[in-house]
């Protein structure tokens, strides 16, 4: 798989302090609008791992990943206990998002709101939507110190192998969380999902429902959208639900559907909400992780061929838009070329991008739009499948020089 | 088959399972138990509370003498609400199957594969154990507490329409009080999409308070995914109600519970304590350009 988000690498610790940043001020956004203290008023016989989901297996496999075996030698918590230990947990992802002591908050924060998700296990649900979150919670917990950014002190920002793993980690498991899912809709209902899912009767007894402010909160206006829409609209929604789910793992090794494989999700978790009243919107914060950001950062060292007029020309226009001074052009007749070619290896136009392999062809167009502001929006484009093509013959309207690069896609010696 | 012979074969499986990896041994470990924990799961349920599900079983089966033996089967379900997913975990357990058949019949196309990506992985300890972890969990159908095997799959197909055609009288007796537990916005949008009268039913939760005023209130105000269970003690719903209602003007400002429900409008609510809930079984009524409550009936009070 060449191209593979490939751990072993090293790499910007940018995204890295995305990671944290964003799952700690996460944290702090559904710390501050939930109340657990309400499980302190509940009384015992309520905590007995009554859903489906849960019971598979006897309880204490899960009292013990979810840290309430405490309660086997200690009292359930009171509300005042419980309020309290929400309003430290608050205290200690404002701190991680300061950068003080981050992997120690981490740590402390996966093990808090596990145990917080621990008292909704026992007592009603499987879930509250937070799972992605404590995955990164434990991802920062394991990573390495020197990773993290703090506000008060100068930053290393070197690249280095430990920035870049724990970016690979998340990237699986949330891959494996989306797909599991979908394989899941396969066993649960059968690969027919798509054509028995009926949103249009989820739209129909959701509108019907809202009558009655006793109901979950949907959005009815876009539930007669839905309605309106009708059945083929529903298989149409479902099969782009399974699809996505399916493959979503593949944003580990197909980087250039991730945009798309994660835009469908954030509008299926929306559409979710509008019309299911189930909220999800916060994995989106997670979802948006799933993107390379370090692409805007890394370097390219770019060879070419100065025989060709068209890749010249193109060599000096990126020159000239490199406003991010990311691009390095080297003439293959430079003896520094070399040391990116192996022995006998020849070539017209070659892409080599920090942390990542040779691109030729289009691949390497991909990766010098994402470098020059100007091509950002190709980058974009780009990413919407079907539409490459389209970018071919919008390169190729635009200047022929894109042509003569995409048409040199096939090394002479790889 | 004789002893040595058992042995023998036992040898070999041993054997072949040495020579394969970590990830082949944690797949076949997983489906062995994803295959069995789910129908031991429900023979739990069956026996859980000294037999009492059994006993309604049996009741409504008959085979009273072999489903007996059945409420000597170790149970770890406990209390009430337990549910008996059958079918789903039927699935689980003939997808268990079909992943420990799988494994064995096509072991050495499998493995291969398996080999490739374990030795990619192992590179960095913890991104291999917790890949282990993760498939694990699938394979089995444990709850990790902070991991688990992925968001179920459901369908809408049996969800029916609730409207039924053709208004219905009004029966005078509805206080005007239930009109605030009505989204009339919505009542309206509904009647549009309906060519003729139509009648639907539904429910009102009131809250009274001390001083008999009446709000119109919903289970999002306990902050619980799954809120319905608590209602089946008027006690525990009541104490539950008055511990969240001081804090009901921040409900959930930031950001929606995981199950929201709907906005009700609490500014001008004083927040104090509540001394009697009225849950409501409601009819309404519409021709197509009056809306109303046609009739209304009391389900259940919760008070002290």
């Amino acid at each position: 798989m060449k191209n593979l988000f490939d751990y072993r690498q090293k790499d910007y610790p940018y995204h890295f302090w995305l990671m944290q940043f964003i799952a700690f001020s996460y944290c702090i956004l559904r710390l501050a609008s939930r109340d657990y203290s309400i499980y302190g008023e509940l009384p015992l016989e309520y905590f007995n791992y009554n859903r489906p989901y849960v019971s598979v297996y006897p309880s204490f496999i899960l009292e013990i990943l979810n840290t309430h075996f405490l309660y086997w030698f200690v009292d359930y918590p009171s509300t005042a206990t419980l309020y309290h230990s929400q309003r430290i947990s608050m205290l200690i992802a404002i701190l991680g998002l300061l950068g003080i002591f981050p992997r120690i908050c981490a740590l402390c924060l996966f093990l808090l709101l596990t145990h917080f998700t621990g008292f909704i296990q026992a007592t009603n649900a499987e879930l509250e939507g937070g799972t992605l979150l404590l995955v990164v919670l434990l991802i920062l917990a394991l990573s390495s110190s020197a990773s993290f950014y703090c506000l008060f002190k100068r930053n290393n920002r070197n690249r280095s192998n430990e920035n870049r793993w724990p970016v690979f980690l998340l990237f699986l498991f949330v891959g494996l969380f989306y797909t599991s899912s979908g394989l899941n809709k396969l066993i649960d209902v059968g690969p027919w999902w798509p054509f028995v899912l009926h949103l249009e009767k989820l739209a129909q007894v959701s509108i019907e429902n809202s009558l009655f402010l006793t109901s979950r909160r949907v959005d009815a206006l876009f539930c007669l959208g839905v309605l309106n829409a009708g059945y083929f609209w529903s298989v149409i929604a479902g099969l782009m639900t399974l699809v996505g789910e399916l493959a979503f793992v593949s944003i580990l090794f197909y980087p250039k559907y991730r945009l798309f494989l994660i835009t469908n999700m954030f509008f299926l978790h929306y559409f979710v909400y509008l019309t299911a009243g189930i909220n999800f919107l916060g994995s989106t914060f997670i979802l948006l992780l799933c993107l390379d950001w370090n692409a805007l950062f890394r370097k390219v060292t770019i060879i070419y061929d100065p025989g060709c007029a068209h890749k010249k020309k193109f060599a000096v226009l990126a020159k000239r838009y490199d406003w991010l001074d990311k691009l390095t052009f080297l003439s293959k007749d430079n003896p520094s070329s070399k040391n990116f070619l192996a022995q006998d290896e020849t070539c017209d136009f070659l892409v080599i991008e920090e942390s990542s392999g040779k691109k030729r062809g289009m691949d390497a167009l991909g990766v010098l739009f994402h470098k020059i502001p100007v091509l950002w929006f190709f980058a974009f484009l780009s990413k919407i499948p079907i539409l490459e093509a389209l970018i071919i013959h919008l390169c190729s309207r635009l200047n022929k020089t894109f042509l003569s690069i995409v048409s040199h896609s096939t090394p002479k010696s790889y | 088959m004789d002893g040595r012979m058992v042995s023998g074969s036992c040898f070999k499986v041993l054997k072949i399972l040495k020579r394969t990896s970590c990830l082949y041994h944690v797949l076949l470990v997983g489906s062995v138990m994803g295959f069995f924990f789910p129908i031991l799961s429900l023979l739990s349920r069956l026996s859980a509370n000294d037999g009492q599900y059994l006993n309604k079983l049996v009741e409504l089966v008959g085979f009273g003498e072999l489903l007996g033996y059945l409420s000597h089967f170790p149970s770890w379900h406990v209390g009430e609400g337990i549910a008996f997913p059958y079918d789903l975990y039927a699935r689980w357990s003939a997808y268990g199957l079909i992943s420990i058949c799988s494994l064995c019949l096509f072991r050495k196309k499998i493995e291969p594969f398996l080999d490739k990506f374990e030795s990619y992985l192992i590179g960095n300890k913890k991104i291999h154990i917790l890949m282990l972890f993760a498939v694990f969990v699938y394979q089995s159908k444990i709850f990790a507490g902070w991991w688990f095997h992925g968001i179920a799959g459901w369908d809408f197909s049996k969800w029916e329409s609730k409207i039924n055609a053709g208004a219905e009288k009004p029966n005078g007796f509805s206080p005007a009080y239930l009109k605030s537990a009505i989204n009339w916005e919505n009542f309206s949008l509904l009647t549009s999409t309906q060519k003729t009268p139509y009648t639907i039913s539904g429910n009102a939760l009131i809250a009274f308070t001390e001083d008999n005023r009446t709000i119109p209130i919903n289970l999002g105000l306990l902050e619980i995914v799954f809120p319905d269970r608590f209602m089946e003690s008027p006690q525990t719903f009541l104490e539950l109600i008055n511990y969240k209602i001081p804090m009901i003007r921040d409900y959930q400002s930031l950001y929606p519970e995981h199950t929201p429900f709907a906005r009700i409008d609490y500014s001008e609510f004083n927040g104090s304590k509540i001394s009697k809930v009225e849950y409501w079984d409601l009819n309404l009524s519409s021709d197509g350009s009056v809306h109303e409550i046609s009739s209304a009936r009391i389900n259940q009070v919760f008070s002290r």
